[in-house]
């Protein structure tokens, strides 16, 4: 798939990209600023035609749902629970199934309910980023496509966001692709990571795989994740772990067991 | 003489909303200072970036900078020369049409030579890597450059007191480090920094941090301070840094814990 932009000069954001997504499977995007990840996801969203290449979805019905970057740039109805309500209407639901489906989705994402009259404009970035990740969640998409999900969320709406769609995955096999440059979030959802450069597909891997290209993600203005990071300098100093680990529970797994022989070591000697 | 600079009882409400955007505040910065704003989604800290330039008028108390009051609109001009935001989101903050416009915008609304505002913008575009998109229209920039324009207007006036909220968001991880020290250079050249967030590692080198909490402010102390209060600060909507928080996790004394170097060595000597 490629995608240009037009302007006063024609950019190329994405370039011969290609790969595959299983249903319900959790995917990770990474790559430096302005290497076509939101291209990308807008593509795959059907908001632009990619100038070659093609974009198919097979098998199970529901829709495709993209969170954007810059959420108060997508807001246009009067208050918070009209515009989380928009997308269901047009599902054609029944109003009480649209009402149950909003008090849920702004639940979940953690927003005040004081906050749910009032103008989305009127809202924090912070509060006005939940709004959108709740109005997406409304449309129960069967494959949602999240961008920088996590920018302007404090800690406990960071831990809400993550819960949320654990819960979901695991009920209703909701396919992700998440783009971020917080890869610790990332971490926590995906085994897969795809990584993009100057709009090109430079790695189709998983976490674990990661692990052993770390000075080429560095060239790339990126990192891995903490515990990754962690392992990975403890395996280098010669300490007994095995630092490419594909999950975020893996990972905890394996740095536990390190430590506690360590204390061990410690208690035995 | 009179102080740099002053909140005397600040507060401010937005007009037709019953929530409180900013309550009674207070706060007086001595020249190169670097202090830290933290508190969780919608506790105040955008609308006090906003008041402490002069974007908002308090509707009790007083913002004074060298003595001029922000409630003076004949004085505004002066506060405008000494006092710059990056905003939250970059969008609201763009007035050009393309960005080397957008750069060169504030630097020549001050008296200066024309050959001094061309070097000026050329080291903002070089120093901020937008000089290969300097034709372009801002609003057509990735979010993460977006950030760095935002970033740049504001870095090229050198103003006394830089405000920045959440200058790191959108950035990918090698531009978070990049942009971090670069703002921590201001103040070996004498300027001030009020950096608003909701991480704590990017507070630890302040001077001091004020949390906001419902508008108000509720606690104040050395950055160091709110790590050996974890169970707070987290409650506060405040993100420890990861280190800490693995150190935590692991039942390790982690207050001393704030980076990947001091764990490892912590966890394998
Ligand atoms: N509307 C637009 N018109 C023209 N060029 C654009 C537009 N949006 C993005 N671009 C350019 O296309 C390239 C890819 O942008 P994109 O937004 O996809 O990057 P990204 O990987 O999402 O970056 P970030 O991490 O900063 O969000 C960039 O060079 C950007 O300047
Ligand atoms: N334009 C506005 N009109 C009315 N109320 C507003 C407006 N902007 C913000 N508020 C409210 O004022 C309070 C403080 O908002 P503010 O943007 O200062 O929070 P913040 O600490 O910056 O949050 P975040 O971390 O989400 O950016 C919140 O309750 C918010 O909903
Ligand atoms: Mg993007
Ligand atoms: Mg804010």
């Amino acid at each position: 798939m490629v995608y240009s932009r037009d302007g006063e000069a024609k950019i190329q954001a994405l370039n011969g990209v290609s790969f595959r997504v299983r249903s319900g499977e959790a995917v990770a995007l990474i790559g430096p600023v302005g290497s076509g990840k939101s291209t990308l996801l807008r593509v795959l969203a059907g908001l632009v035609k990619p100038t070659s290449g093609r974009v198919t979805v097979e098998g199970r019905k529901g829709p495709v749902v993209l969170a954007i970057q810059e959420p108060q740039r997508g807001f246009f109805a009067a208050t918070v629970r009209e515009e989380v309500a928009f997308g269901p209407e047009n599902l054609d639901l029944d109003p009480a199934e649209v009402a149950a489906r909003v008090t849920w989705a702004l639940t979940a994402v953690g927003l005040k309910e004081e906050r749910w009259t009032v103008s989305p404009f009127q809202l924090s970035g912070g509060e006005q980023r939940r709004v959108a990740l709740a109005a997406s969640l409304a449309m129960k998409p069967r494959f949602l496509l999240l961008d920088e999900p996590t920018i302007g969320l404090d800690g406990p709406g960071q831990a809400a966001l993550v819960e949320t769609l654990r819960k979901i995955k695991a009920e209703t096999g909701l396919g992700l692709l998440v783009a971020s440059h917080d890869p610790d979030f990332l971490f926590s959802l995906t085994r897969r990571v795809l990584v993009l450069n100057d709009g090109k597909l430079t790695a189709d891997t998983t976490w674990g795989g990661l692990t052993h290209q770390g000075p080429a993600l560095e060239a790339l203005s990126l990192e891995l994740p903490f515990l990754l990071s962690l392992l990975c300098r403890l395996q280098a100093a010669g300490a007994p772990v095995e630092a490419a680990q594909e999950t975020i529970e893996e990972a905890w797994a394996e740095l536990s067991r390190f430590y506690l022989g360590r204390k061990q070591e410690g208690g035995d000697r | 003489m009179a102080p740099f600079f002053v909140l005397d009882q600040v507060s401010y409400c937005y007009p037709g909303s019953s929530t409180t955007g900013v309550c009674q505040v207070n706060l007086e910065l001595e020249p190169g200072t670097f202090l830290a704003v933290l508190g969780a989604n919608g506790s105040g800290k955008s609308t006090l970036a906003r008041l402490c330039c002069g974007l908002l008028k308090p509707t009790a108390g007083r913002v004074l900078v060298e003595g001029y009051s922000t409630a003076n609109d004949d004085e505004l001009k002066e506060i405008y020369r000494r006092v710059g935001l990056v905003f939250q989101h970059p969008d609201n903050q763009f007035v050009a049409g393309t960005v080397e416009r957008e750069i060169a915008f504030g630097v020549e609304n001050r008296t200066l030579s024309p050959a001094v505002i061309r070097r000026t913008v050329d080291e903002g575009l070089v120093r901020f890597g937008l000089e290969p998109r300097k034709n372009v229209s801002p609003h057509s920039l990735s979010g993460g450059e977006k950030r760095l324009l935002s970033l740049a207007d504001i870095w090229v006036l050198k103003p006394k007191l830089i405000l920045v909220d959440e200058p790191l968001a959108m950035l990918d991880p090698g531009a978070k480090k990049r942009i971090t020290r670069l703002l921590a250079d201001l103040r070996y050249s004498g300027q001030s920094m009020i950096w608003f967030t909701h991480g704590l590692l990017e507070a630890l080198t302040a001077d001091r941090v004020l949390v906001m909490a419902g508008g108000r402010v509720v606690w104040s102390g050395p950055p160091a301070g709110l790590l050996t209060m974890a169970e707070q600060a987290r409650a506060w909507g405040i993100t420890l840094p990861p280190a800490t928080e693995a150190a935590y996790r692991l039942g390790l004394k982690a207050t001393a814990v704030t980076n990947l170097d001091e764990l490892v060595s912590v966890l394998w000597r």
